[in-house]
């Protein structure tokens, strides 16, 4: 035949190499096998890989999300803002846990977040209400919330709240603590107790005095974006996120009409914490992802999270509060000078929620600043944001990223293609000691475990193989 | 004694590479044993026989890579594993396409980046090849499958869903294939002509291209189909895909039909298409035992030389008169009564000559049935072995990608007082060892000083399947050989009359 051939070697480089002799073109692909080799999960995959209604339901799911509008309206207690929460509701990062089964560091914050709340005086009391039965934990997910690390929300803390203007709909988050011996790293002395009372107290009636006086309040959209053009992913790197938000609230703190003094402790505290915005970018993320569930036949993620022993991820087009879970893995990454493998507590955290936007790890070819935080090249965090196309539904032009021509984020996790492409989705993620109380001890790269794809994919075929 | 187990979490990496590289640790100095594996189950159980296993092997899972070396001492076990090191990174990456730094894992993704080959070749383990075959098929690839354990049902469903768009799928186990002159895992450079070949064998359809280059002709394409093809499930879809494409082409003036005697269901339905062919078609059977005559357009050849030479005929419009050239043989008069040992890398090969052969002999082959079926414990009688069989593979590659595994064989059956001939074949051409005479040399060596040491004559026939264009060279492994004292013949069919001659007997027509 005389046609052209242009050639594919999938397998062994031997024969590549003889077609390069040739002066052929071929491409070698190292070919790997997907889900860890199981052909019940191949077969499964190629019922749904091709068919037009995921497809469509999946294009579906991410044009909603991309047309999220969230924007920061308001501050107030949880027990205040946020539907169904009660005095004795405790929300934790990640999926559902039972007390036992706990981490150390979210043990501890839940220790804090008794004793913040009154409801005990000591650790020891503490413990034991939280092993009672009588304390409601949930995720906070399960509330519209999210929480960075531990993600304990309790009845008296103060959140913010961000409504995605587009779709009506509300996402929370507590304040950032700052870094350091902070209860979303389990620690819960007096001074962790006195920090939070500080920020109900003084913090909050300021915040919430100047977020009144901010007409539509305050876009954060616009913010994630100018902020991805500023060297931030959202998730790791807030400072330039920060910066901005602290542009846009100063006048208003100034216009609040609060005693000055307590004005200037509140322009401090947001001025010194790099990572202030992330409870921001957050629940940003989350009323983005919202609007996405519940999508009849979308294999689209909207929901990553950890609670520092499992990790689960739930689909658009399975049920809200069912999550498909494998234990959490551990971060590799840089560590604190001091610190060992063996101090580092497995992934924890609800801030995936920005990596499921496609933001955060997806987002790390614009950051190249938190390549040499987490380890690795930028050379290398431009090939994870162009890897992370591969398995997403669209990109999202409203966060361009300027290394990468201006392409758009990464966005819509597609289960199918994680599966398919055997590719994981990458997360940056900070990296607890898995002692309560110590905080931080360093920062690195983490994937969800392959087997929450596959629990989720045969949780799709059961509900959706007869339909 | 030093040993090491390492496992390389999420590092996959082809079971070619790993068994070449298992061999390449193994010869090192001091290395007693090695195992370069992929952790699937069966090679945990082999790394606990060996008693390499540790707490993390065992958990480790199929995409995991594992490492076990045992050493006679530190500095050879260090050594060991910065080989393993290296040669592993050298394998690892350089891909060419669009963007010279990207990694490809799957074909999806080779066709997201624009990218659209029209054929796809795919050696990757069997249970996984039919779902890769029919993505490439999707793209509207033909596809060479060379990996083996594939299904008969998954065969048919690939082959079905490609003979009804008119593509091919050669395999699985399918070795050679030349398309536009590109030749596709196992083959030979041979001079562009006229003649197309459709085989359902590796190593025959290669002897036919290498002799019908010999004798001056040319070929347009080999088509494989696998060796599976002609089974009565299958029933030859692929042949005749292969027979239509031949047909189609404008260039093809004469085409060659090779494999074992098929099913009569369908050999009927390969000689009713052939039939329809409007250009000459020369049929090898190998190892017909049936009288046939030629007719219409369709040339019998009975053996894979005669099928070249039949070939080159049609094409050049001219009979070749077959020269032999005579070869001394008053050395080895005492070898008469002796019996031969073929030992083979090539399986078509070995198995035309077990059909030579066995019309004066008794002999005994792997590769035989009934009468000639081989036993292990065998000997006082001529034997044939195909060592590209799974029983002396075991786990390792190919003989034809690493030769020196035959090695010992020929040391064994040299001692044996009862052995006066040992044949060999050597395939040279792509995707074959870089120097298999090379590798085998000084064991002939060894062999026939261990004979003479014995007050024995042990005699050498030597075949090289290959031709001067092949990156091995042919003058220059013929020539190796005969300075070793080899007697080498110019075709397989050759070499069987050379060992007829030699142990008694003729098969000269």
């Amino acid at each position: 035949m005389s046609e052209k051939v242009n050639i594919v070697n999938v397998g062994t480089k031997i024969f590549y190499e003889d077609l390069v002799l040739q002066g052929q073109d071929v491409v070698q692909v190292d070919w790997v096998p997907i889900a860890n080799g199981n052909k019940e999960v191949m077969n499964l995959l190629d019922r749904y890989l091709d068919d037009p209604k995921v497809a469509q339901a999946n294009q579906k799911a991410v044009n909603k999300i991309m047309q999220g509008q969230p924007v920061l309206v308001d501050i107030g207690l949880a027990k205040d803002m946020i539907p169904g929460f009660d005095s004795h509701t405790v929300l934790h990062a990640g999926p559902p846990i039972e007390f036992e089964r706990m981490c150390g560091t979210v043990k501890g914050a839940i220790i804090g977040a008794l004793l913040f709340e009154g409801l005990a005086t000591t650790e020891e009391e503490a413990l034991s209400l939280a092993a009672s039965g009588r304390i409601k934990f949930a995720p906070a997910h399960s509330f519209n919330a999210v929480g960075p690390m531990a993600g304990i929300i309790s009845a008296s803390m103060p959140v913010h709240v961000v409504e995605n203007t587009a779709f009506g709909n509300r996402a929370f988050a507590t304040v950032n603590e700052g870094l350091g011996k902070v209860l979303r790293f389990g620690a819960y002395d007096d001074s962790v107790i006195q920090r939070l009372h500080w920020i109900k107290n003084e913090f909050m009636p300021v915040l919430k005095r100047a977020l009144a006086l901010v007409e539509g309040g305050i876009d954060l959209k616009l913010l994630i974006a100018q902020a991805v053009q500023m060297g931030d992913e959202c998730h790791n790197r807030n400072k330039a996120a920060t910066a901005l938000f602290f542009k846009e609230i100063m006048p208003y703190l100034l216009k609040s009409g609060c005693e000055l003094t307590k004005i200037e402790k509140a322009m401090d505290f947001i001025r010194t914490n790099d990572h202030y915005f992330l409870n921001l970018s957050m629940p940003a993320a989350k009323s983005m992802l919202d609007v996405a569930e519940g999508i009849e036949y979308s294999t689209v993620v909207t929901a990553m999270a950890r609670n520092g022993v499992d990790f689960g991820i739930r689909l658009s087009g399975l049920g809200k509060d069912e999550w498909f879970v494998a234990k959490a893995q551990m971060v590799r990454g840089l560590l604190f000078s001091g610190y060992s493998e063996e101090d580092a507590n497995p992934d924890l955290g609800d801030s995936t929620i920005t990596e499921t936007l496609g933001i955060g790890g997806f987002a790390m070819g614009a950051s190249p600043a938190i390549t040499q935080f987490v380890g690795g090249s930028v050379a290398d965090a431009i090939g994870y944001t162009e890897q992370m196309r591969e398995i997403t539904t669209s990109e999202n032009r409203s966060f361009s990223l300027p290394p990468l021509d201006f392409a758009g984020t990464p966005t819509g996790i597609d289960a199918l293609k994680v599966l398919n492409k055997n590719i994981l989705p990458i997360i940056n993620t900070g990296i607890a000691h898995k002692l309560p109380g110590i905080g931080q001890i360093g920062a690195g790269l983490v994937n969800p475990p392959l087997d929450c794809f596959i629990e989720a994919l045969r949780a799709y075929d059961k509900k959706y193989h007869s339909k | 004694m030093e040993k090491r187990t390492l496992i390389y979490k999420n590092r996959y990496v082809d079971s070619v590479s790993l068994m070449s590289l298992g061999s390449k640790v193994k010869k090192e100095e001091g290395i007693i044993e090695a195992v370069v594996a992929m952790a699937t189950d069966m090679n945990k159980e082999i790394l606990a026989l060996v008693g390499l296993a540790t707490d993390e092997s065992t958990d480790a899972s199929a995409n995991d890579l594992l490492i076990a070396v045992v050493a006679e001492e530190l500095s050879q076990l260090e050594a060991a594993f910065e080989l393993i090191e290296s040669s592993l990174a050298s394998s690892g990456g350089k891909t060419k396409g669009k963007d010279s730094s990207k990694v490809y894992r799957q074909i999806e993704q080779v066709i997201e980046d624009d990218i659209k080959p029209t054929v796809a070749i795919i050696s990757i383990p069997g249970k996984y090849a039919a779902r890769e075959t029919k993505k490439a098929l999707k793209y509207g690839m033909d596809v060479l499958i060379f990996s083996d354990n594939m299904t008969i049902e998954e065969e048919v469903e690939v082959k079905t869903l490609a003979a009804h768009q008119h593509q091919l799928v050669m395999g699985p186990d399918c070795g050679t294939a030349v398309i536009g002159g590109v030749g596709l895992c196992f083959a030979n450079e041979v001079t562009r002509g006229d003649i197309g070949i459709v085989a359902a064998s590796g190593t025959g359809a290669q002897e036919v291209m290498v002799q019908i280059d010999r004798l001056g002709g040319g070929i347009t394409d080999v088509i494989g189909t696998g060796g599976r093809d002609l089974h009565i499930s299958v029933g030859g879809l692929m042949m005749l895909e292969g027979l239509r494409r031949l047909e189609e082409d404008e260039q093809t003036k004469v085409i060659v039909c090779v494999s074992k005697p098929p099913a009569n269901e369908v050999k009927n339905k390969i000689l009713q298409r052939v039939k329809q062919i409007n250009k000459p078609v020369v049929i090898c059977f190998l190892g017909n035992k049936e009288v046939v005559t030629d007719e219409g357009n369709i040339h019998y050849a009975s053996s894979l030389f005669e099928a070249a030479k039949i070939a080159v005929e049609l094409s050049t419009n001219q009979s070749i008169e077959v020269k032999h050239e005579d070869q001394d043989l008053t050395l080895y008069e005492e070898v008469k009564g002796k019996y031969a040992v073929g030992l083979y890398c090539g399986g078509t090969l070995c198995y035309e000559a077990l059909d030579q052969l066995g019309k004066n002999f008794e002999v005994k082959s792997n590769l035989g049935h009934g009468e000639q079926e081989y036993q292990k414990n065998d000997e006082s009688v001529h034997i044939l072995l195909d060592l590209g069989d799974d029983e002396y593979t075991n786990g390792r590659p190919h003989p034809m990608i690493e030769p020196t595994l035959r090695n010992d064989k020929i040391l064994e059956y040299a001692q044996r007082n009862e052995v006066g001939v040992v044949l060999l074949d050597f395939e040279l051409g792509y995707g074959s060892h870089n120097d298999p005479v090379g590798e085998t040399i000084l064991t002939i060596m060894e062999a026939k000083k261990l004979a003479a040491n014995n007050q024995r004559t042990l005699a050498f026939v030597g075949y090289v399947c290959g031709t001067n264009k092949d990156k091995q060279g042919y003058e220059r492994s013929v020539n190796a050989l005969k300075s070793a004292g080899v007697l080498v013949a110019k075709s397989n069919l050759e070499a069987c009359q050379l060992v007829s001659s030699l142990v008694g007997g003729s098969t000269h027509e």
